[in-house]
């Protein structure tokens, strides 16, 4: 009985599935292509349109990003360049390209902050943490896994006396895939919080409080980009670079 | 108790300090004493008077001070002392008084109780003296606080660098000095030096000692010829003097302070013109200067672009330097530059850098020979010009000619100052892994739970009877087939001593026969007893004699040829008598 209702869900969703596609005549490789040639002929609203709809479909990834803050790039939107870039960056954090793009489109954003790094060993943890794709943490810490356990597996049938102590090898092993693990979720993480913010509007006043009579503690203008800290009430705290805070209504903001 | 604690060092110190804490203020002697530094003051300003309250603890009551005023006080202040094991304690009592006019004043005893006694301190008469008159602004004038300005050089040629520096002389103190407006300097490039060194030194002018501070410093680079003046400048101080000089208590004097207006003195300065018959090439840059020319490739395609930097460094007016010309064939388009400087001021000089990054964008194939870039300066110290020549390499361009100018997008990216197109030929899709990480986690419970069963039916099976009887044949047989190699390597008296153990050993597991009993009676009993036949008994302690006979007194019995077959042999045998379902 259950089998059965399995095979009719399945079946319904095969077909909504080819309905679907149908729909979509073209697949997202050949759309991209569309909007990239939009793009290279100078029909800046053409392509955004394109990528839009591909975003809209689920359809993301850091090409789409790229070509999203070029497009707003030429039509001088900076809020959604640099928007589409941060987004890029956080697709392919070690990108030349995109660093480069993104730090042109900031120098036209007003409010500017001289930003600390961050401490050294912070930084080298996020280095590498960016350097893959969580899907290759992922594959690293279970290739690891599974030859620290072979290896463990090994010095058992040849040693059967040492039961209880495992090799050193297979133990370093272990140790290697516990930290790609670790890089992988942090990576993974990164990639799905959106805690940050891109302002896309031209000019806000950040409130003390999350209230419309509050008073004005600060101006943000378009491009700025912020830590969202808390949300209440349909009101976002965010926190700009430099540690001022306040509230803003999440209207005209873009998440990363 | 308390002598057994005296017996060790450690709590005899602790014992001590205690005692002392204790009765400490009690060993010194107690005073009660009244302070002034000089019974002379001045009406309108303020003096301390302090009680001094020594060896005790204890609230002294205070004389009423009218008609003078209370300003501040008591201010209490106690401390602990152990001077040469001595301990003791002073509270002082500190009040800030005001006479409100000249006259006489008497200020009576404070006392204080202690331990029953009364202490008491002296009175005070006080002759409070009129204050003097506050100076106003105009009587300060005078040679006590001036500023000067000196320069580096007194004749300098077009676009040399001229410091002036002011220097405020004071023998006052002098506070919050600053320009009382922005200085304008006509006819002149200025660079203010931000990081002005102001340690003050001592210098005695006409007989006064002077206190010198560097207010400013700015180094100029005249714009034109001719007898320029240096326009004074105009400081802003606080002059802060102390009103009253027999004032005796001088935490307490009252500094008064006045804002001052010090003006500079005027300066002129000569300014020369450039030597005669400056070099094409000289385009204002006086100082000393190095200069190099590089090309960022040598060889391109037409429609590409190669950089062509120029880069001066130095010391002078390098922000003046305008950029340079070069000679280019005919063919290649050329792109100005949007020079870039870093200039870093000092009090010595001006140093910095200029950049300028040419475009060159060729339209014809062919290989090309660049001359040679220069640059030419006004070396202020000789008053000559000098030339720096860079050479380029030959340019090899390939491809096509073009006709149409290059395209703005291959500038901005040669610029750096466009954002870069995509490279990635396909699109890059973002696919979510996070429903990988659960096998991740599961992998290596799997593989745990594996591990585990197997450990456990490895462990089962070997903790049966039958695997243990086979473990111990198989030992003894392994033993054998050593023992035999010993043999093979002519070694036979290590054979039977090895055969023998061997035989042993089995037998004492077989049998559980402990190793202290190994008798012949005690091996004939336990084999009685488990039923093994008298000829194979007889073939044990046959085999078992042999060997010894052969370990301990070789060459009296020839030992048998076969004995390892022999061994084998009985084992087996035995082995079907012990455990016949095997």
């Amino acid at each position: 009985m259950i089998q059965a209702i399995g095979f009719w869900r399945m079946a319904f969703s095969v077909l909504v599935l080819c309905i679907a596609s149908s729909l979509y005549a073209t697949n997202p490789d050949s759309r991209f292509s569309e909007g990239a040639a939009r793009l290279e002929a100078k029909d800046y609203e053409g392509a955004i349109a394109i990528f839009q709809g591909l975003l809209v479909e689920g359809q993301e990834g850091y090409s789409v990003y790229y070509l999203l803050g070029n497009a707003h790039y030429r039509l001088d939107h900076i809020g959604e360049a640099v928007l589409y870039y941060e987004k890029a960056v956080k697709q392919l954090p070690h990108n030349k390209d995109a660093q480069f793009n993104l730090k042109l489109a900031r120098q036209k954003v007003q409010d500017r902050f001289a930003v600390a790094p961050a401490f050294f060993p912070v930084r080298m943890w996020r280095y590498v943490r960016d350097l893959f794709k969580p899907v290759i943490w992922f594959w690293a810490a279970l290739g690891l896994i599974w030859l620290a356990c072979g290896l463990q597996a090994f010095a058992w049938y040849k040693h059967p006396g040492s039961r209880f102590s495992p090799s050193r090898l297979a133990l370093i092993l272990a140790c290697c895939a516990f930290v790609c693990v670790g890089f992988g979720v942090d990576r993974q993480q990164t990639l799905e919080v959106d805690r940050v913010a891109v302002f896309l509007e031209t000019i806000q006043d950040v409130k003390k409080a999350p209230d419309q009579q509050s008073e004005a503690s600060f101006k943000i203008h378009e491009g700025i980009k912020v830590q969202i800290t808390d949300e209440l009430n349909g009101w976002w705290q965010i926190e700009l670079p430099d540690g001022k805070n306040g509230w803003v209504k999440p209207n005209g903001w873009g998440r990363v | 108790m308390i002598d057994r604690l005296f017996l060790h060092t450690k709590n005899r110190g602790i014992l001590i300090l205690i005692a002392l804490l204790a009765f400490g203020p009690l060993l010194v002697a107690q005073s009660f004493t009244v302070q002034i530094n000089s019974n002379k003051i001045v009406a309108g300003e303020r003096f301390s008077v302090k009680y001094l309250l020594e060896g005790a603890q204890s609230n002294p009551s205070f004389p009423d001070f009218s008609p003078l005023k209370i300003e501040g006080g008591p201010n209490v202040a106690s401390n602990f002392l152990m001077v040469n094991g001595k301990v003791s304690q002073n509270v002082s009592y500190n009040f800030v008084l005001k006479a409100p006019k000249e006259g006489t004043y008497t200020i009576g005893p404070a006392t204080v109780k202690v331990g029953g006694k009364t202490l008491k301190t002296q009175s005070i008469r006080l002759v409070a003296s009129k204050a003097p008159p506050i100076p106003e602004e105009g009587k300060l004038k005078g040679k006590d606080v001036f500023i000067i300005p000196t320069l580096s050089k007194d004749e300098v040629f077009v676009g040399e660098r001229l410091t002036v520096t002011y220097e405020l002389y004071t023998v006052k103190n002098v506070r919050d000095l600053d320009l009382a407006k922005n200085p304008v300097f006509d006819g002149f490039g200025v660079e203010i030096n931000p990081n002005l060194a102001q340690f003050p030194r001592d210098v005695e002018l006409n007989g006064i000692p002077y206190r010198v501070v560097n207010v400013k410093q700015f180094h100029l680079f005249p714009q034109q010829a001719g007898e320029i003046n240096i326009p004074n400048l105009t400081f802003r101080g606080m002059i802060s003097e102390r009103t009253n000089r027999n004032d005796p208590f001088s935490m307490f004097s009252i500094h008064q302070r006045t804002s001052r207006l010090l003006t500079s003195a005027k300066k002129t300065v000569t300014v020369k013109p450039w030597p005669a018959n400056p070099p094409e090439d000289f385009s204002g840059l006086v100082g000393l200067f190095s200069f190099d020319a590089s090309l960022n490739k040598t060889s391109l395609n037409t429609g590409e672009v190669a950089r062509l930097r120029m880069l001066i460094t130095g010391e002078g007016n390098i922000r003046l330097q305008g950029t340079p010309t070069i000679k280019t064939p005919e063919s290649f388009d050329v792109f100005d530059p949007e020079p870039r400087e870093a200039v870093r001021v000092n009090a010595e000089a001006v140093n910095g850098q200029k950049v300028f990054d040419f475009l060159l964008a060729p339209r014809q194939p062919g290989l090309f020979q660049l001359p040679s870039a220069t640059v030419s300066f006004l070396n202020p110290e000789t008053g000559q010009y000098e030339r720096i020549r860079a050479n380029l390499p030959a340019l090899t361009v390939g491809g096509k000619a073009i006709a149409t100018e290059i395209s703005p997008a291959v500038i901005g990216a040669e610029l750096e100052n466009d954002i870069r197109p995509l490279q990635a030929a396909r699109p890059i899709w973002y696919k979510p892994a996070g429903s990988l990480w659960i096998p991740l986690g599961v992998a290596p419970l799997i593989l745990l739970v594996v591990f585990g069963f197997w450990i456990k039916k490895k462990a089962d099976k070997e903790a049966l009877p039958e695997t243990a009887l086979r473990r111990s044949m198989e030992a003894a047989k392994r033993q054998l087939a050593e023992a035999q190699a010993l043999l093979e390597k002519g070694e036979p008296k290590a054979f039977y001593n090895e055969l023998n153990r061997t035989l042993w050993a089995y037998l004492e597991d077989r049998l559980a026969l402990p190793g202290s009993s190994q008798t012949r009676s005690a091996l004939t009993e336990r084999l009685t007893e488990r039923t093994i036949p008298p000829e194979q008994q007889t073939h044990i302690f046959r085999l078992l004699d042999e060997s010894e006979m052969a370990v301990y007194a070789p060459g009296a019995v020839a030992p048998p040829k076969d004995a390892y077959a022999q061994a084998l042999d009985l084992l087996d045998q035995l082995e079907s008598q012990f455990n016949p379902e095997l």
